[in-house]
């Protein structure tokens, strides 16, 4: 078989385009009659807490706690407030358990030892210094420049996010020191970077689920707030990873690990998701978030 | 004047407005490319399935925020395709090694069809082996293109990345392929 003509890319692409036919594609079961079904019953599925979006069922309580976060087109605000009082009396059976997600639609948390990060993710590469912690080293959980997107100007960011960019008022926080945006629209995610290592991230979660992970170990605090009208999670204490799906410049899904030792305010706005990185305290935190329009 | 079948810009304000079997009609429309994509995506069937009701799913929350001009099906598979991904990252997996020929195929080795779009089995046992080998992204995007047959401006939406990106991402998986299967032939 040596000395065989290569194939040209012509080539390769009609036999491709055999081999479609002939490759054994999963069965396409009857997920029109699944969705509607989903949607038909699905605001009141989400007010009791039942909701079934699986064809396995394995999603769980606190799966389905992720789906009231989600939310939907029906039964959002009665989901929300049904996650507040289910978040609280479920954190303290997720102290004592492993590897269990909560989130905000893009957001997830999982609690378990930070000796056992995610099987795909990169390992991390120490960012500046930080002064977000007193008690641990501190590398940075903002990623370079690289992973956050080009600098734009703030009106760019404007036009190109895809969604109504919010920024904090008041004199809170000032302006900030360099905004990035990155991605296509719905897919977009800006970065706002203000001093004292302090980052706002915006984009629309529920579209890109698990856009971050966050791996937070036992010595972390994981509190549901209020966020205005909006439900939120302040996370603080022990050092927690942060996984990161960002864009590489060809425009590819890549996941990078850094460990965040700062504090972070997650919550959400209409459809757009929030991530606060700052060493502020709770309450000064929520000021800002709470300023934003 | 139901006569016609709707067109899925139809479709999507039917179900912007409440109507649910609207929607279950753009599902059944395209499911069968979304599971497919999501296959591709994540290479096990059923988290594809799973990924891909997900992904219709979410793809109903986001609807307020489709842009009308713009076509569904890209804009679906781009959702399906992040939740396949992440379905695969969560598990750890590759992709690859799911693809294989069906069992029922038809019996191409001792007839080849007149339009010769059947591949022998040689060839085509060559060339799945070289797939395989590829990494994720190259089988991906190979995958979407020449096996499922979007358009190039389909993938690039699906993958999330610029028309032009996939103009020279498939150039280069291309290549990789080649030089793949040369490396199995000289086995």
């Amino acid at each position: 078989m040596t000395g065989r003509r290569p194939l040209d890319d012509a080539e390769l692409i009609e036999r491709l385009g055999a081999l479609s036919g002939q490759l054994a594609w999963p069965a396409t079961p009857d997920l029109a009659g699944r969705v509607t079904a989903a949607l038909e019953s699905g605001a009141a599925a989400r007010a009791a807490g039942t909701i079934d979006r699986g064809r396995s069922g394995r999603t769980g309580v606190l799966g389905r706690l992720r789906e009231l976060a989600g939310g939907g087109l029906g039964g959002r605000r009665v989901a929300r407030r049904s996650l507040v009082i289910a978040v609280i009396a479920l954190l303290a059976i997720v102290v004592a358990a492993a590897a269990i997600g909560l989130g905000v639609p893009g957001i997830r948390i999982e609690l378990r030892p930070l000796a056992s990060p995610t099987p795909t993710a990169t390992a991390s590469a120490p960012g500046p210094s930080s002064s977000l912690s007193d008690a641990e080293p501190t590398p940075r959980g903002t990623p370079p420049d690289s992973e956050l997107g080009p600098k734009v100007s703030l009106d760019r960011a404007r036009s190109g996010a895809g969604f109504g960019l919010l920024l904090p008022g008041g004199a809170g926080l000032g302006d900030p020191t360099e905004v990035h945006l990155t991605g296509n629209a719905p897919f977009t995610r800006v970065a706002l970077l203000y001093p004292d290592h302090t980052t706002l991230t915006e984009f629309l979660g529920a579209i890109q689920p698990d856009a971050f992970q966050k791996v937070v170990g036992p010595g972390t605090t994981v509190e549901p707030v209020r966020v205005g009208a909006s439900d939120g999670y302040w996370i603080t204490g022990a050092p927690h990873d942060l996984l990161l799906m960002y864009l590489d410049p060809d425009g590819l899904s890549r996941f990078r690990q850094v460990t965040v030792t700062g504090n972070v305010l997650i919550w959400e706005v209409g459809a757009v998701t929030l991530r606060f990185e700052t060493p502020l305290a709770r309450e000064a935190a929520l000021a800002v978030a709470t300023s934003l329009r | 004047m139901e006569g016609r079948p709707l067109e899925d810009s139809e479709l999507i304000e039917r179900a912007r407005r409440g109507d649910i079997g609207a929607y279950g009609e753009l599902v059944q429309r395209h499911q069968e490319v979304a599971v497919r994509t999501a296959y591709l995506a994540c290479g096990d069937a059923s988290e594809a399935e799973d990924a891909t009701q997900e992904g219709f799913l979410k793809a109903h929350a986001a609807l307020s925020r489709f842009r009308a001009d713009a076509p569904f099906r890209p804009w679906l598979l781009r959702i399906v395709v992040n939740e396949a991904r992440n379905r695969r990252r969560s598990a750890g997996r590759r992709t690859g090694l799911a693809l294989r020929m069906a069992e029922d195929r038809p019996a191409d080795d001792a007839a080849p069809s007149p339009e010769g779009v059947v591949l022998a089995a040689e060839a085509r046992d060559e060339l799945l082996a070289a797939l395989r080998r590829l990494g994720d992204d190259d089988r991906l995007v190979i995958g979407c293109r020449y096996l499922l047959e979007l358009s190039e401006a389909e993938t690039a939406t699906a993958l999330g990345v610029p028309p032009g990106t996939v103009k020279s991402r498939l150039s280069r998986a291309l290549g990789r392929l080649r030089m793949t299967m040369d490396g199995e032939v000289a086995r």
